[in-house]
């Protein structure tokens, strides 16, 4: 079985969510909590580590998308560091990639 | 009229030999059985040689099929009896995906597929345009009332 987990791992100014396996309806309510959670307290950057991520659907495009949204409030951005090509293309498909959600492949295009 | 009738039997045997395959599952609506979903028709479209972009878009779109029933079809009245019915085919080289409910049904025409570009409301009809981008076709039959069958298609490679 794939599945699904997160790590969370606090730096100074960034806090990193460390993704891996499969986001789909069933997995989108953990990292929706996570989410939540981290944009409500709004301490640091917010990067998701999706390396991992060899799968990704509708539900987890738009929990993150909804979450990206929150942090538009409080201008803020959502970064989602090294997509794998299949992820990326699902973003460029779904047009999510221009709401305030920004992909990056190194930690030097964070704003 | 004998002459006819042998034609009838051929068409049926002709028919019958390109159906290279044909399998149904019958799972419950529930999130959790999604991934077992898609890694049963990924592995049918491994045997029928599509190449692994392929495989991962017909991934996608199965499991945007079955989301949509776990997450419109059902009530919580009947949601103890839910259950999403699959039905895999392929027929004059094309790989057919059925996802069938028993469920409340709706009006296709009044949901709208759309992207993020045109749609601020985030995720509504993601679904259905992802089915639609990444199958050759993609097809809705429902009415309220009367349940819903999504179909999928993708042509299948030719060795």
């Amino acid at each position: 079985m794939i599945g699904f987990s997160l790590e969370i791992e606090e730096k100074e100014k960034e806090t990193t969510v460390n993704l891996k396996g499969e986001i789909d309806l069933y997995s989108c309510e953990q990292l929706d909590k996570t989410l939540t959670k981290l944009v409500k307290e709004n301490k640091n950057k917010i990067i998701l580590n999706m390396q991992d991520i060899q799968y990704i659907d509708s539900t987890g495009l738009g929990t993150i998308a909804k979450n990206a949204k929150e942090l538009e409030t409080k201008q803020e951005k959502l970064y989602l560091y090294s997509c794998q090509p299949r992820v990326q293309k699902m973003f460029e498909i779904s047009g999510l990639n221009k709401k305030n959600i920004t992909l990056i492949s190194s930690e030097n295009e964070i704003e | 009229m004998k002459s006819n009738n042998t034609s009838i039997k051929e068409d049926i045997m002709q028919n019958a030999s390109n159906t290279l395959l044909c399998t149904s599952i019958d799972i419950p609506s529930t999130a959790e059985y999604v991934a077992v979903i898609r890694l049963t028709v990924a592995g049918i479209a491994s045997k029928l040689n599509f190449d692994i972009e392929s495989i991962e878009d017909i991934k996608i779109a199965v499991s945007e099929a079955c989301n949509n029933v776990i997450q419109h079809a059902y009530t919580q009245k009947n949601i103890n009896t839910s259950r999403i019915k699959l039905e895999i085919e392929t027929e004059n080289n094309e790989f057919r995906i059925q996802i069938k409910d028993k469920g409340i049904g709706f009006n296709p025409n009044k949901i709208k597929s759309s992207n993020a570009e045109n749609d601020e409301k985030l995720g509504l009809g993601l679904g259905i345009a992802f089915m639609k981008s990444l199958m050759d076709e993609a097809s809705i039959e429902s009415s309220p009332g009367n349940g819903t069958t999504i179909t999928l298609l993708k042509k299948v490679p030719q060795q």
